[in-house]
């Protein structure tokens, strides 16, 4: 069962809410645990160990914490000013400690459930490419629903513990019902503790209002996934998976619609996650913020699965920059190439790791390493070369604010968001250079006049629906974007003008989208991740 | 408590819209025909939406194992009784029990046979919710329509014309022999579990069935992939349970001259058209021994009968 599942929206979260609402609340809090569990164990069965045991294990490291800083703070009650700073020292240390342990334990779990078999097949290449015969067993294990997900989570809620940013909870069912609630399980986002925590606990009874947003939303991204994604998913499969030898027209075209599917997709599966999540009172952090408006790649990505790249920021990037040998680093060359480039090289140290990362974190493969590689280069490039702009731009007199020049900031920006997609979606690292030199090399329209753009399994029918929806999306997005709060507009506008507008969105939804009869059911692809 | 009552009705109005509209756009989008370019699915089983109102004596419900094992047209010719195989490939039990369903809107049946692979089919409640929602939306079912509506599909009239001469079944004469000579009943290497939605479902289809004064009967065709003396007793155990005739082909395999070498198109999953014969004759005299099923070969109203059996016959002189 997926989120834009019709058994999702019609049977699962229907017979979830009329449950949730009738219970009390303190049985409401174990009926909302009692489903996410029933939601964790239709994917992954057994496997629902895992999400225990970092469950329990949050929950400990959590109390550890505490009890440090319990003793710390008795400590430094009875010490003498002189020895507080080596007293904190030595309790921060130990703090330190347990948070690392903690995070090593689940990322650890990660690293093996995930990559172990990548790792091994990795380095027998390596050694029988140096001539050796040694080589090590594959391992491949079952990977629990969500395990990327859950697993940052953890850490988050660890080590904001350690930062003292929130306090440890000694509530173990409010800790498994924020870890495990079951409409941001599979593909996130990934919440904090301090967001989401005590709205799923507080159990708070439905109202009216969060009812009809909370569908209003689902239906919306409902849309997204069936329409335009599902539909333009059989012209991916063509192009990426079938070895046909399409020209760089094709390839191209493939490249665009496979970045609308993601897009689609995931944004949509957040719609529904969102909506789900504001049916039983709780607001969940946004995922997307209008990426397509980006004007540069590092402004892409914070836009573009927002809380896996502020996770990254804030876990990774901070901790490493703040480091000592980075802050030395930036310190010699802040001296040496100024206070511009200086700190950059520093920052770019931490951002590599952060990139080398996030590609990994999609998925065990080269190509996602080279799809992290590749926004690294991108997003360092274009910080090497800001200055230089600054100082061409009034040169060639281009206005760097003007609604030309910005315009073309964001179509750069897309062009290369397509390409990085393209290396992202193909099937391993060496599909993706063949595809892309065919793009380059082999680019013609000629796909276009001769029809073979309709061999793709979508007809001219096809294509007209998807534009359509996609129509609508860049609307809503463009409306949002104005800082508009595009539910509350339409809810201010008479009954009439919105039942319409509801029921026309209902009905495209239903009439036009690929499901059924014809069409393969299309697994989610973050849930892949 | 105002507020929540107007809530409610507000509610209330816009979920019954919903359907309404629903409901129109499921009229305006199902096939007007059953054929396939009017967008039916399961043409061959649906053909018997083009039979005369109550002509039929006999259904057959079930998945691929029905079409590939009973031959309608040899029992008319054999006995005279009219039966049409509703079967559909890989079909859950809950689309038997929609298919039982919509057959006694306009046909009266005295029997009812279901094929019993379809009992041991991995099935959840949701995809039974699914189905029933979609039966009662055609819009659901159907919506891919949109592409090839034309101006007819707005007179909303529905006409089956598409009559399938097979009355169901298929009719392949190709072999692939299953070369293992076990005693496959007795290598208890299948699920042998019904699943609680599947005996939840075939309880609702013996419902149906002595609702409408038919005699549900389990048979199970012969399969060297799908069938074992475990699921024998699971079958048998639901057979008493409802008090159902139960009839297993796989314990008369011998005695109906089966061969897994030259009766099965697909190494023992299926029968072919040579292995059906054998099956069809047995069930044919059996039927006609145990119930009373009438025989119309003389009757005027069903000489389009014996206008299918001639087409098939031709057919076979080619093929077998």
């Amino acid at each position: 069962m997926s989120y834009c599942d019709i058994g999702y929206l019609l049977v699962f979260v229907p017979a979830v809410l009329v449950v949730y609402n009738i219970a009390p609340v303190k049985v409401r809090r174990f009926v909302l645990l009692a489903f996410s569990y029933v939601f964790f164990w239709k994917m992954s069965r057994t496997l629902i160990f895992w999400l225990l045991f970092t469950t329990v294990f949050m929950y400990l490291f959590g109390l550890w914490l505490a009890r440090i800083n319990s003793r710390k703070r008795e400590a430094l009650k009875s010490c003498e000013k002189t020895e507080k700073k080596a007293l904190k020292e030595k309790y921060n240390k130990k703090k330190r400690r347990i948070a690392v342990l903690a995070a090593a334990l689940f990322i650890g779990v990660l690293l093996v459930l995930k990559y172990s078999a990548f790792a091994e097949i990795s380095f027998n290449k390596f050694a029988a490419a140096a001539g050796s015969s040694f080589s090590l067993p594959v391992h491949r294990f079952m990977l629990p629903i969500g395990i990327s997900f859950y697993s940052l989570m953890a850490v988050s809620y660890v080590v904001d513990v350690y930062r003292d940013k929130i306090e440890a909870d000694g509530n173990l069912l409010r800790l498994s019902m924020f870890i495990s609630f079951f409409p941001q399980i599979m593909e996130g986002p990934i919440c904090r503790y301090e967001n989401t925590a005590a709205s799923i606990y507080e159990c708070k009874r439905t109202s009216y209002s969060e009812l009809a947003f909370g569908y209003q939303r689902m239906m919306f991204g409902y849309m997204k996934k069936t329409v335009i994604a599902d539909r333009l998913n059989l012209a991916v499969l063509t192009v990426f998976d079938k070895n046909i030898n399409f020209d760089g027209g094709i390839v191209a075209l493939g490249m665009v619609l496979y970045t609308v599917q993601l897009y689609m997709e995931f944004s949509g599966t957040m719609d529904v996650v969102i909506g789900s999540g504001q049916l039983f009172g709780v607001k969940m952090p946004e995922n997307f913020r209008q990426p397509f408006f980006s004007k540069s790649i590092s402004e892409f990505w914070m836009r573009w699965h927002i809380t896996l790249g502020t996770w990254f920021k804030d876990y990774i990037f901070y901790p490493l920059s703040l480091s000592k040998p980075l802050k030395n680093l930036t310190s010699a060359a802040r001296k040496r190439i100024g206070n511009y480039y200086g700190p950059l090289m520093s920052g770019a140290v931490a951002l590599f790791c952060v990139w080398f990362c996030n590609g990994l974190w999609h998925g065990a493969a080269f190509s996602y390493i080279f799809f992290g590689m590749y926004h690294f280069v991108m997003i360092l490039g274009g910080n090497l070369i800001e200055p230089i702009s600054k100082r061409v731009l009034p040169k060639l007199r281009i206005n760097a604010n003007g609604k030309i020049y910005t315009c073309f900031r964001i179509v750069r920006t897309t062009v290369l968001v397509f390409i990085g997609e393209l290396f992202f979606r193909a099937n391993g690292l060496r599909s993706g250079l063949s595809l892309f030199k065919r793009m380059v090399t082999d680019f013609t329209l000629k796909s276009f006049r001769n029809g073979t753009y309709l061999k793709l399994r979508l007809d001219n029918k096809d294509y007209v629906i998807a534009a359509v929806g996609v129509l609508a999306v860049f609307i809503v997005s463009l409306i949002k974007e104005k800082g508009i709060n595009i539910r509350e507009a339409v809810a201010a506008r008479p009954a009439a003008f919105r039942w319409a507008l509801y029921y026309a969105l209902i009905l495209f939804a239903i009439i036009f989208g690929a499901y059924g009869e014809g069409y393969a059911p299309v697994p989610p692809i973050y849930a892949g991740f | 408590m105002k507020q929540a009552v107007k809530n409610l009705f507000r509610a209330g109005m816009f979920f019954t819209l919903l359907i309404v509209l629903l409901w129109t756009a499921g009229i305006i989008l199902r096939p007007k025909n059953n054929t396939k370019a009017a967008g039916m699915t399961n043409v061959s089983a649906n053909g018997i939406l083009a039979e005369p109102d109550n002509s039929l004596d006999v259904l057959f419900l079930g998945d691929s194992e029905t079409y590939n094992s009973f031959i309608p047209l040899n029992m008319w010719e054999d006995y005279g009784f009219t039966s049409y195989v509703c079967g559909t490939g890989g079909q859950p039990l809950y689309d038997s029990v929609n298919f039982a369903e919509r057959t006694f809107k306009n046909q009266s049946p005295k029997l009812v046979i279901l094929e019993t692979n379809a009992l041991f089919r991995p099935c959840s409640g949701t995809n039974g919710i699914k189905a029933e929602i979609k039966e009662l939306f055609p819009a659901l079912k159907f919506h891919d329509r949109w592409k090839t509506l034309t101006s007819a599909d707005f007179t909303l009239k529905q006409e089956f014309t598409q009559q399938n001469y097979l009355k169901g079944c298929l009719f392949v004469t190709t072999s692939k022999a299953q070369k293992q000579k076990k005693d496959y009943m007795h290598d208890n290497r299948l699920v042998s579990d019904i699943v609680s939605v599947n005996k939840f479902y075939l309880s609702r289809l013996a419902d149906v069935c002595r609702k409408n004064n038919a005699e549900l009967i389990l048979v199970s065709a012969p399969s060297y992939k799908n069938c074992s003396s475990e699921r024998h007793d699971k079958i048998q155990e639901m057979a008493d349970k409802y008090s159902l005739a139960f009839l297993d082909f796989n314990y008369l395999c011998d005695e109906l001259g089966i061969s897994w070498e030259k009766d099965t198109k697909d190494k023992g999953d299926h029968l072919n058209y040579f292995g059906a014969v054998k099956v069809t004759d047995y069930l044919g005299r059996w039927l006609h021994e145990e119930y009373e099923l009438p025989d119309h070969r003389q009757d005027a109203a069903y000489a389009d009968w014996n206008a299918c059996l001639k087409k098939f016959k031709e057919k076979v002189k080619g093929k077998a």
